[in-house]
């Protein structure tokens, strides 16, 4: 519960800075990975299910947003949680995978994310392909350093017993 | 163990995609425009907090700007107020100049006309004649009152106007639509009358032009204004008469009566020939296919006047 709570105020402060500053923070590009990687902090279908309806909320308060992207993000999450269970990675909060796989992994969902949000833009042709590539380059520029300082707490916390998986 | 975490995992995800279902349905729907609204409003006070953390220099020059603007808005308030005091007291002086003025009219030695004019309102029944539906109509009726065929008008061709006889509308007399002559009375029945257009071959009128200099306006020579069954022209102006394009042509009487100028057209071409006389083309004001109400105008005369001695009697001691 306190988890959940964290987490809507850190998605709350999220979109509130994209909005109040859309000239240098694009839609999304906070809160993506904020979410994956909230996601994945769980371990757990509460995680998924809760990440999944802050981007459906988000999705809800900023109609811009595709309707693809909750389910694109929360699948590639599943996919993850899924196999890491399969392969029982996860022990009491610690992972035990590759120390580069633990750090890459997490990025996944915010890729698919992305691909989901530009993808759609891109083969209708609505976005032109400069503008595209543009706001693209500094979603990268601001989503991956976040997302990987994200991942780095996430593990923080893990090494500390911080995390723990139900 | 194993197993049902797997199992509670993508039952998440299908809980995701069942919401995002549902709240597609829902924006569909446009259900969540409420919700939206909502959200939006818890998000806008840090979102305005960090906007003015973030540009300070903006919103320094915003409020510069708003107090400006506040200055300006309350310079203009204390100018629109003056101006309503000054407008009150020029108000409050021309409305004592006129009860002066009234006072002193109703002192000074009354002026009633003997002849006035009567404004009979009309409507266009027909602009072809006596229309088929109604002439049986008028036949019974006129039957019933003893009336003769002719004092019906059914034969008329033309315009026809609601108001006869009956009403004091003789043949010869003005039709009006606000200052500007559409025609004259051709003939009149007890209830109904004809009306001939000015552009009418058969109609003829004396005018007279008026001149629009850029120094006034300057009443020119007289003329008869004839129709020409598409427009108007004006002839028997003196070679020694001053006409150029653009003149207004006014009504030189009303009836044989002299009153107010009535407007009959504009010059829209004025040549001088070679025989020494001037040929005029006159383009009605008016167009009396499109009218459906005119006025006309009768003369009579003013019956404080003509009253026998004794009613007159009556008359001022109630006033």
């Amino acid at each position: 519960m306190k988890q959940a709570i964290v987490m809507t105020l850190l998605t709350w402060g999220a979109i509130m800075l994209e909005q109040a500053r859309p000239d240098v923070l694009p839609a999304d590009v906070l809160l993506l990975p904020l979410v994956s990687v909230g996601m994945l902090w769980h371990g757990h279908g509460f995680g998924i299910m809760f990440g999944g309806a802050l981007l459906v909320m988000d999705g809800i308060v900023r109609p811009h947003n595709v309707a693809l992207l909750p389910i694109a993000v929360a699948f590639t999450a599943t996919l993850i949680l899924s196999r890491q269970q399969s392969e029982d990675g996860v022990r009491n909060g610690r992972s035990t995978g590759s120390p580069l796989g633990r750090w890459i992994v997490p990025l996944f969902p915010v890729l698919v994310g992305m691909l989901a949000l530009f993808g759609p833009g891109l083969a209708t042709s609505q976005m032109p392909l400069e503008a595209a590539l543009s706001t693209l380059g500094r979603f990268l520029m601001i989503a991956v350093p976040w997302a990987l300082l994200l991942t780095g707490l996430m593990l923080l916390a893990g090494e500390f017993g911080l995390r723990k998986s139900t | 163990m194993y197993r049902s975490q797997h199992n509670y995992i993508w039952l998440a995800f299908g809980a995701v995609v069942l919401m995002n279902s549902l709240a597609q349905a829902a924006e569909n729907l446009q259900l969540l425009s409420g919700l939206r609204v909502a959200i939006q409003d818890a998000l806008s006070p840090g979102r305005l907090v960090v906007a003015a953390f973030a540009n300070p220099e903006t919103t320094t020059e915003s409020s510069v700007q708003a107090m400006s603007e506040n200055h300006a808005t309350g310079s203009r308030i204390e100018l629109l107020e003056q101006q309503r005091r000054r407008l009150l007291i020029e108000n409050a002086q021309l409305t004592n100049q006129l009860r002066q003025h009234r006072a002193a009219q109703q002192a000074s030695v009354r002026y009633r006309p003997l002849a006035e004019f009567d404004l009979v309102l009309a409507r266009v029944l027909c602009h072809s004649g006596m229309p088929s539906s109604l002439t049986p109509a008028m036949i019974d009726a006129g039957r019933a009152h003893g009336m003769t065929r002719s004092e019906l008008v059914l034969d008329a061709k033309g315009i026809l106007l609601d108001q006869g006889g009956q009403e004091g509308v003789a043949s010869g007399r003005p039709v009006l639509t606000g200052s500007a002559v559409v025609g004259r009375i051709e003939r009149t029945g007890r209830w109904v009358s004809q009306l001939i257009p000015v552009s009418d071959p058969s109609f003829s009128a004396p005018v007279r032009l008026l001149h629009r200099t850029p120094g006034g306006t300057h009443l020119g020579e007289e003329g008869m204004l004839e129709g020409t069954g598409t427009g108007c022209r004006i002839v028997g102006l003196p070679d020694t008469a001053s006409v150029s394009k653009g003149d207004s042509v006014v009504s030189e009487s009303i009836d044989g009566l002299i009153g107010p100028p009535l407007f009959y057209g504009t010059v829209v071409e004025a040549r001088f020939q070679s025989a020494g006389e001037w040929s005029v083309d006159v383009e009605p004001t008016i167009n009396a296919e499109n009218l459906d109400r005119v006025v006309v105008v009768v003369p009579r005369l003013n019956k404080t006047r003509v009253a026998p001695p004794a009613q007159q009697t009556v008359q001022r001691s109630v006033r």
